[in-house]
């Protein structure tokens, strides 16, 4: 979709994530060097651009992975722009932003006293690395898993571990936030939660399609009864509305279009995972049928590192700035 | 995208007399104004230059399209000649008919009614019972279609009729172009909800059309009208018909801002946003030659959908913050469009049918 290519070989890879040792999938997608797709390899990323970290995000989410591969990329894309170096994100890691409140910054004779606690940061592990965004200090710091101090794990609804973030420590890699960075880091979030939203969309697609034509009652395939066909229809629309959406994402690439793009994610998630459930009937509430993989993700990442409120006020605020429908038919028409 | 163009169009709309309103493209209808699009070329803009057309590609075609209905002008008199029967002309005509139509309808002389549906061949078209019988020179049509938007204005009618037997459904139908005043043809009114006169009904008794009138091949009428149904569920009249709607809903939350109204307006541009690339993919397949029937139902669901949500949001945005003279005026315009919406040019209920079958197979 975004890379054909690509596409076909990370469904190959990622087949069967779910019940895949973690440590094994991850150290077969590091091999591939894929958690540092769309960083430039002048900065010790992978190469690669927007469009194939895209597509690994939507295979993650297709194959329901439980690894944190495109998280990984957009932390280690944060450290390139800010011109540090990846070796915190060595087992994979994520870039947060944290507000005034939550992180203290101190000068000291030894370097940057960082003193910070950040509630619930999904992916946040023990052996994991921390890219923190400070918007207000206008500091980028990036953190290794032995900076980290204690900390609660628990899980979302998607079994992805969620952490609080409690530091106390000095901050040996440092550098100033470039303010256009801040924008272009929510751009690019938005969107490569899109695309790992559609991947999850399209394979509740295709599970949902196997089910309805082999599943039999009243002595007929369950798609040939209309109403079953119908809610087929209609979760590939959303299918179609979402591919759509983080194509213009890409393709004509703003704030204003990624965040479309992660509205339109956050509404087709709920409904999508809805009809999933309902044609699937019973049996695709169980622990044992695969769905849920899916589903729980979609339910989980409808609020994630966004919520889709957010992401429909943002685009309100946006199309209201102007005058008359300036601003509203420039971000959907690109027609100034 | 094209500044040029959008600016030339722009600079038309402005300098034309009217009030912009929703579904402009079915209920605005001012041949004046048809004219003055013509002389800028935007009338078969897309078709080949050998053929007289104005040979720039459907991208740029969307442009234009989507530029009149942002205004909400009325574009109603060469809407459908443009759209579909010029494209269809083009494809299947023979050089005489294309010779006939394609430089009138470019000069905003034609105007279409179509004549599809008939009291027993709604969302069933293929058990049209219209039967077209042939005579010396040509072909007797007799039969009633109903439905028929702007019959009682129109230069010519679309018809499609049955030529094979009447239990061939998909096998024997052709398509045919009459003149409006051909004897034997006759246009009754049927208003709509609210008194406005733009369905009819056409009823045939033996109305007689020559044979150069045939479009196409005799037979071949469905897989026709199927491709030319691509174009007419594909364009951007199936979102953008309660812009006009959307746009004072949007200066109701910035007269008087209100959180909840600005999360609604943003909901709707994304799915804006989403609904103009689908339109835009579907320019790029028709200027690859393809008749992306499966997009263009989508694009139509969808769209209908969203036209549908736009009304309600402006209720919403008009109670929370207030309207302005003329908003309420154009809150019920918005009302009135919708249960057309998706019921015109292929239900709903067909256009998931179409959808599911498709996904089933693909």
């Amino acid at each position: 979709m975004f890379n054909d290519d690509l596409r076909a070989i990370a469904d190959d890879v990622l087949a069967g994530s779910t019940e895949a040792d973690t440590d094994t999938l991850w150290m077969s997608v590091v091999a591939l060097d894929w958690p540092l797709v769309g960083v430039p390899e002048s900065s010790g990323g992978a190469g690669g651009d927007l469009a194939d970290a895209l597509e690994l995000a939507a295979a993650a989410g297709r194959n329901a992975s439980p690894i944190p591969l495109w998280e990984t990329g957009l932390a280690a894309w944060v450290l390139a722009s800010s011109g540090l170096g990846l070796e915190v994100l060595q087992r994979g890691g994520v870039a947060v932003v944290a507000p005034d409140q939550q992180v203290r910054l101190e000068s000291s004779a030894t370097g940057l006293r960082v003193v910070a606690r950040v509630p619930a940061v999904t992916w946040l592990r023990p052996a994991g690395g921390v890219v923190l965004v400070l918007p207000s200090a206008g500091r980028v710091v990036a953190l290794g898993p032995g900076d980290l101090g204690p900390a609660s794990f628990s899980t979302n609804v998607a079994d992805e571990p969620v952490g609080d973030l409690v530091l106390d420590c000095t901050a040996e890699q440092v550098a100033d936030l470039d303010p256009a960075l801040l924008p272009a880091f929510e751009a690019r979030r938005a969107l490569l939660r899109s695309a790992a939203i559609l991947g999850a969309v399209e394979r509740c697609c295709s599970m949902t399609l196997d089910h309805v034509r082999d599943r039999h009652q009243f002595g007929k395939p369950l798609i040939a009864l209309q109403a079953v066909a119908h809610g087929l229809a209609d979760m590939t629309l959303e299918r179609r509305r979402l591919t759509s959406a983080v194509q213009e994402g890409l393709d004509r690439g703003s704030l204003g279009t990624a965040l479309a793009a992660r509205a339109v994610a956050g509404s087709s998630a709920g409904t999508v995972a809805r009809i999933a459930h309902q044609l699937h009937g019973a049996m695709g509430i169980t622990r044992e049928h695969q769905l849920h993989f899916v589903t729980r993700r979609l339910w989980a990442w409808t609020d994630q590192d966004v919520t889709t409120r957010y992401a429909e006020e943002a685009v309100g605020r946006l199309v209201l700035a102007g005058s008359g429908d300036d601003e509203l038919w420039a971000l959907s028409t690109d027609g100034r | 995208m094209q500044q040029g163009l959008r600016a030339e169009i722009r600079a038309v709309v402005a300098a034309a007399d009217f009030e912009a309103r929703c579904d402009s493209w079915m209920r605005g209808f001012d041949p004046a104004f048809s004219r003055k699009i013509a002389e800028h070329g935007w009338i078969g803009m897309t078709w080949p230059v050998r053929n007289g057309g104005g040979g720039r590609s459907n991208e740029e075609r969307l442009v234009v399209t989507e530029e009149l209905l942002r205004a909400g002008a009325p574009v109603a008199a060469h809407w459908t000649a443009d759209r579909q029967i010029g494209p269809s002309v083009l494809r299947h005509g023979t050089d005489d008919l294309r010779e006939e139509f394609l430089p009138a309808i470019m000069r905003a002389e034609v105007v279409v009614c179509l004549g599809l549906s008939e009291t027993e061949a709604g969302s069933d078209l293929a058990a049209v019972r219209t039967r077209a019988v042939q005579v010396e020179g040509g072909w007797e049509i007799t039969g009633a279609k109903i439905w028929t938007t702007a019959a009682h204005v129109a230069t010519h009618a679309y018809v499609l009729a049955r030529t094979g037997p009447p239990e061939s459904r998909h096998d024997g139908l052709t398509e045919f172009l009459v003149d409006i005043g051909t004897p034997g043809l006759s246009v009754r009114p049927i208003r709509d909800l609210v008194g406005d006169h733009h369905f009819n009904e056409m009823i045939l008794e033996s109305a007689f059309v020559p044979d150069r009138r045939v479009l196409g091949a005799v037979g071949n009428g469905w897989t026709q009208v199927t491709e030319q149904l691509a174009f007419e569920r594909g364009g951007v009249e199936r979102y953008l018909s309660t812009y006009p709607l959307l746009v004072a809903a949007a200066e109701a939350g910035r007269r008087s801002p209100d959180r909840a109204v600005t999360e609604r307006i943003g909901a709707l541009a994304a799915r804006l946003v989403s609904l103009r690339r689908m339109s835009l993919e579907l320019a790029r397949a028709i200027d690859r030659g393809e008749a992306p029937t499966r997009l263009a139902a989508e694009l139509k669901l969808l769209g209908t959908l969203f036209e549908k949500d736009v009304v309600e949001v402006a209720r919403y945005a008009f109670d929370v913050c207030g309207a302005e003279p003329g908003d309420l005026a154009l809150l019920d315009d918005g009302l009135i469009t919708i249960p057309s919406g998706s019921i015109r040019g292929g239900a709903s209920e067909i256009m998931r049918t179409v959808i599911a079958r498709q996904e089933a197979s693909a």
